[in-house]
């Protein structure tokens, strides 16, 4: 397995900053958008601004941990995956998003009988040909059992035609 | 109705066919959601959520309940025979326990997790009967200052006992509560933070979110690691399952240990199943009279976990079903499907809704009968789920996720809201920030800006009106006593490290 080590410390802080940014941008629409009322008929600015304020004190809070505690509770470092390892976590999360935009076109059972065969092909170096023969048994089986049997509705896209 | 007349009426509501099988498909489904790596009971009972739109709220309910439960028995298996823990519940019950399957008592102690787990969560289930109809009773007074201190203070206290720093809880808590403020707002109906995204009028949907955050983040995990793809489990044959003598012998004490810490930690806000778990096994590490093994493969490190964490998770119905108040993610997505059904909860649901309040208790009892038959004689079906080839079911599991987060509101928008949360999920993983705290402050935050509110309409303005009556007080202190007592036991455990560092210097 392939990977990079990466401090916590250091990631903490970075989503402490996005957290930072978050709790600013949040509070200042609530500031500028939203109702404010008075202490007896409050409106819908004082609980977003509230939170906003929590947002920045867990930003800050985290900003200010020293690098020693850190560690000691949440460990040194983590792992992120590189090379052949983030070509896969990559190239399947390309497909499962692909897999979105094309549902609303081809439909569901054609969307997920392809997903199912490129997200296998990553995965896996068995025959493609086994493979395609496993997405559409899977693809017709959740066909059958969710959107006929227990009616859930799912986009039909092209097969909507037939 | 008495707790007992109540139990009967919801045994008879139990067991008509339509919710014997919903009990059913849920142990099954959560004994196999369990076993799999990948989908914890979270993500699991967020996938079968829009699944029970279509049944009658009671069913619904009892299916979703037979997944939670499901899943705490089947999350052990992988536990003792890989050393994966199928869910953070079981991760205790890996040191024990993979150590006597590689003494070739992985049968044996199969067994002693399922009894103990079947005794957890049946002794506490007379707990949840008698504390649930005694508390639902006392919670009919309750104020809106009362309801904030309830919801606002367990959150805090949630934040301080999930694990880690308080501020990596506060952080995702806060996440949570700004994303519950999205959309149109309860009291006077103005829309926030929609920008003009019609898809955000109603607000973010919670299945997406905790599917994303518990299961899409926990298979990316999976991809990105593919050595868990090379561990294989050993066969177990039914001759092995019976433990001899006297490892029942010891086991009971353990389980009857656990199954009182499990009840008590059940009852407060966190993730109960996990803590008590933890607690039950510096428990055994501490009074049992084999408490040298433990570390080392005993029987007490698996038995006495076993039924703290299914009591645990038990007894964690009590506030949902008292005072209609989630304290984890899994309560939180029943609201979520009680609100969809047009179940009102709350402390009045007992009155309103006997047939699914008793039906719900009533079917635990069933339950862990099902998944006691499910678990001992179908041991070999459950770990040959574990020869499944990862390239197989990763991609089911990611299938049935979009399944789960499109049908809900039929939005492909939340299908994207899946993606974002898996990868939010993801970042927070590694960064070791803490997710339950997200999704309850999500589902809580709502509630408590309603409470809050109308506290201040109630009381003209007065902020004394938080602290004003005899309930608000003692969920104040208790809050606070139990945020400084984790304060303190932080300071100390620091100080006594950086002393031992300095001496060895």
């Amino acid at each position: 397995m392939s990977s990079h080590t990466c401090s916590v410390a250091t990631g903490r802080r970075i989503a402490a900053v996005a957290g930072l940014v978050l709790s600013a941008a949040y509070t200042f629409y609530a500031w500028r958008e939203l109702d404010f009322g008075r202490w007896h008929r409050p409106g819908a600015a004082i609980f977003p601004i509230a939170v906003g304020i929590i947002l920045a004190v867990a930003s800050i809070a985290i900003l200010l941990e020293r690098r020693n505690t850190s560690n000691e509770v949440h460990g040194a470092t983590f792992t992120l995956p590189a090379g052949a390892d983030l070509r896969r976590l990559v190239f399947v999360l390309g497909a499962f998003a692909i897999y979105f935009v094309a549902m609303e076109y081809i439909g569901h059972l054609i969307a997920s009988a392809l997903f199912l065969f490129v997200a296998m092909a990553i995965l896996s170096d068995k025959s493609k040909l086994r493979l395609a023969l496993y997405a559409v048994v899977i693809a017709g089986s959740f066909e059958l059992f969710f959107v006929r049997f227990l009616q859930v509705q799912m986009p039909y896209g092209l097969t909507r035609l037939f | 109705m008495t707790a007992f007349e109540g139990l009967f009426y919801g045994l008879g509501v139990a067991m008509t066919p339509a919710n014997l099988l919903a009990a059913f498909a849920g142990a099954f489904a959560g004994t196999a959601i369990g076993v799999l790596p990948g989908l914890g009971p979270v993500a699991g009972v967020a996938l079968i959520l829009p699944l029970t739109f279509s049944l009658d709220p009671t069913a619904g309910l009892i299916m979703m309940a037979g997944i939670f439960y499901g899943s705490m028995y089947g999350g052990s298996t992988t536990a003792i025979l890989l050393n994966i823990p199928g869910e953070s519940a079981s991760v205790v019950t890996a040191i024990d326990g993979y150590k006597l399957a590689r003494r070739g008592r992985a049968g044996a102690t199969l067994t002693i997790v399922a009894v103990g787990s079947f005794v957890g969560g049946t002794l506490a289930v007379i707990g949840v009967m008698l504390f649930s109809a005694a508390l639902a009773k006392v919670a009919i007074l309750f104020g809106p200052a009362d309801f904030f201190a309830l919801t606002f203070g367990g959150l805090m206290v949630m934040a301080r006992i999930s694990g880690g720093t308080l501020a990596s809880s506060l952080l995702p808590m806060a996440v949570g509560l700004a994303l519950g403020t999205i959309g149109q707002e309860a009291v006077t109906g103005e829309t926030r933070y929609t920008f003009g995204i019609l898809h955000l009028v109603e607000g973010v949907s919670l299945v997406p979110i905790v599917v994303g955050l518990y299961g899409l983040a926990e298979l990316m995990l999976l991809i990105e690691d593919k050595a868990h793809a090379a561990a294989r489990p050993q066969s177990v044959k039914m001759r092995e399952l019976l433990p001899t003598r006297t490892e029942w012998k010891r086991a009971v004490p353990s389980w009857l240990r656990g199954t009182g810490l499990g009840f008590l930690f059940g009852l407060v806000p966190g993730p109960a199943a996990t803590l008590s778990s933890f607690a039950s096994y510096r428990l055994e590490k501490a009074v049992s009279k084999h408490a040298d093994e433990i570390g080392s493969g005993a029987i007490e490190g698996v038995a006495g976990p076993e039924a703290a964490n299914n009591s645990a998770a038990t007894a964690s119905l009590v506030p949902l079903l008292a005072l209609g108040i989630p304290f984890t993610p899994i309560a939180a997505l029943m609201i979520s499907a009680m609100l969809v059904q047009g179940v009102q909860p709350g402390p009045l649901l007992i009155t309103e809704k006997p047939e699914i309040f008793w039906g719900l208790i009533a079917s635990v009892y069933i339950g862990n009968v099902m998944l006691l038959a499910l678990n001992i004689p179908m041991i070999g079906v459950w770990v040959s789920l574990l020869r499944i080839p990862l390239y197989l079911f990763l991609p089911i599991l990611l299938v049935l996720s979009v399944i789960g987060a499109y049908s809900v509101r039929n939005s492909i928008f939340d299908v994207w809201v899946l993606l974002g949360a898996g990868l939010l999920g993801y970042a927070f993983n590694k960064l070791r920030f803490q997710l339950a705290p997200l999704v309850v402050g999500l589902i809580l935050g709502p509630n408590i800006e309603k409470h809050f509110r109308e506290t201040l309409f109630l009381s003209q303005g007065d902020l004394w009106a938080f602290v004003d009556t005899p309930i608000a007080i003692t969920v104040w202190i208790l809050v606070a006593g139990i945020l400084a007592v984790g304060y303190f036991a932080r300071r100390r455990t620091s100080v006594a490290t950086a002393m031992a560092q300095e001496s060895s210097l």
